[in-house]
């Protein structure tokens, strides 16, 4: 931890790595951006950063928005030990948050959850997720079959047995 | 609320804007669900509440394995600690003969209520599916009313139930007191190692899987409090100095204790007891190296 905090210090955040989009536009963030996420960071720890990270399940529209995201959060990190630092940060960081992802039409979120998938970042998923499970919780089983294109392979009997079960949950 | 809301915004709109609409839906849900993991899927059900993963049980077979599973369950538990909801219990109940009785501070863990009778019998409650099961009866005992302890036991994976009684000891005819638990799942209480103290009948605290109990009140003085693991109990004991109305909370998963302390003047020896300090003190709640059971 100590011999952390002082190389970010020093050279604020370390080394730059690059992140290459599908469509080859380039990032360059500090390693403790990037390593936010669990995938890029065990490629830190490997050394196999040198050449750029190509990401080619990623946007770039979509990288900028994972690139902000890191950006913003990456005071989280570094200044754990820094109290003041983290608290008075908290407030904005929320409110950048909840701006994301309200802000976003559901494909874009779909692909931003995709992209948190698989780059690993867990906050980012975590609130992502959490917003599609907002969006789904009013609904009812038959608008979840439509939204996600799912066949019921239950029979009438089954399905309402299941539904008998726990009638109460079926009524507003 | 939110859904009525949006069905009647539909109805009052005319049948083509509806139909483009349901086209964009499909479209992008088509589309991304063909590269919708199953990991992800499972992610955002996590985050849904119990209400509307009951409904959802309904969806198809596959959301239904995947819901009932027990990964699930515990998935679901986590992120639900991130989103705490509140639950508002009465303060008092009917004192019908079989009805629930007073409660002297309700017992929960995860979500999970404990709940006993005045008839001595005892249910968990799961208020979020409204499911209810009722417990074995536990030894009978001399002196009624006490306390129940609800944990959960991480080395076993477990949720367990402790209770304290009294029993005659022969040939000597004292009352003694005696643990037993119930390792959810079974249907048998299990007797375990006798507290070394006498146990007071208040409701017993849970925190990080050890249960923390405390020692029956000698005229109002407390002096300590014995410490159970609700697996195979082991006993601990805290605060070895006198103390006047101990009280115990579960605080962020520590344990809190709250006292008066009691001063001894030095002018009037003796009993002269001169109370007033409050005192607030965090107890390191112990790490058990489990025996096995």
């Amino acid at each position: 931890m100590a011999a952390a905090a002082a190389e970010a210090t020093t050279d604020g955040g370390g080394k730059m790595i690059i992140l290459i989009s599908a469509d080859g536009k380039r990032f360059e963030v500090t390693e403790a951006v990037a390593s936010q996420s669990q995938l890029i960071s065990n490629m830190i720890e490997d050394d196999c950063t040198e050449n750029g990270v190509r990401l080619p399940n990623v946007d770039g529209d979509i990288l900028t928005m994972v690139v902000d995201y890191c950006n913003m959060h990456a005071g989280d990190a570094a200044a754990a030990g820094d109290t003041m630092k983290a608290s008075s940060t908290e407030e904005e960081l929320k409110k950048f948050d909840a701006e994301l992802v309200q802000a976003l039409e559901n494909p874009v979120l779909f692909k931003l959850i995709l992209a948190a998938n698989f780059l690993n970042i867990k906050s980012l998923l975590d609130m992502t997720c959490q917003r599609v499970a907002d969006m789904m919780s009013g609904k009812t089983p038959e608008q979840m079959r439509e939204t996600f294109s799912i066949e019921n392979d239950f029979t009438p009997e089954e399905e309402a047995a299941i539904r008998q079960e726990n009638a109460w949950a079926f009524d507003d | 609320m939110e859904m009525m809301k949006r069905c009647s915004d539909i109805q009052v709109s005319s049948t083509r804007p509806r139909k483009a609409m349901r086209i964009a839906i499909n479209s992008w849900s088509t589309i991304l669900l063909r590269y919708i993991p199953e990991d992800v899927l499972f992610k955002i059900l996590s985050w849904l509440p119990s209400k509307s993963l009951i409904r959802f049980r309904s969806v198809c077979k596959a959301w239904h394995a995947t819901i009932s599973s027990s990964r699930f369950v515990n998935a679901h538990l986590e992120c639900s600690k991130q989103r705490p909801s509140l639950l508002v219990i009465p303060g008092s109940f009917e004192m019908k003969k079989n009805g629930i009785r007073k409660w002297i501070r309700p017992v929960h863990c995860d979500g999970l209520l404990l709940i006993s009778t005045r008839k001595h019998k005892m249910m968990i409650c799961n208020p979020s599916t409204r499911e209810i099961v009722s417990l074995p009866e536990g030894s009978h005992s001399l002196c009624g009313g006490m306390g129940l302890g609800f944990g959960f036991d991480p080395h076993s994976n477990k949720y367990k139930v402790t209770r304290a009684f009294y029993q005659r000891d022969y040939p000597t005819t004292r009352q003694v007191c005696k643990f037993e638990v119930l390792t959810l799942g079974t249907d048998a209480w299990r007797q375990t190692e006798d507290p070394p103290y006498p146990i007071d009948r208040l409701t017993p605290v849970h925190v990080k899987g050890a249960i923390y109990w405390k020692k029956k009140a000698a005229a109002g003085i407390q002096q300590g409090l014995p410490l159970q693991h609700p697996r195979n109990g082991v006993y601990q004991t805290f605060l070895k100095k006198a103390v006047m109305d101990l009280h115990l909370f579960n605080y962020a998963d520590s344990l809190v204790a709250q006292w008066r302390l009691i001063l001894q003047s030095a002018a009037a020896p003796a009993a002269a007891l001169v109370t007033a300090l409050l005192a607030v003190a965090t107890l390191m709640s112990c790490n058990f190296k489990g025996a096995d059971s």
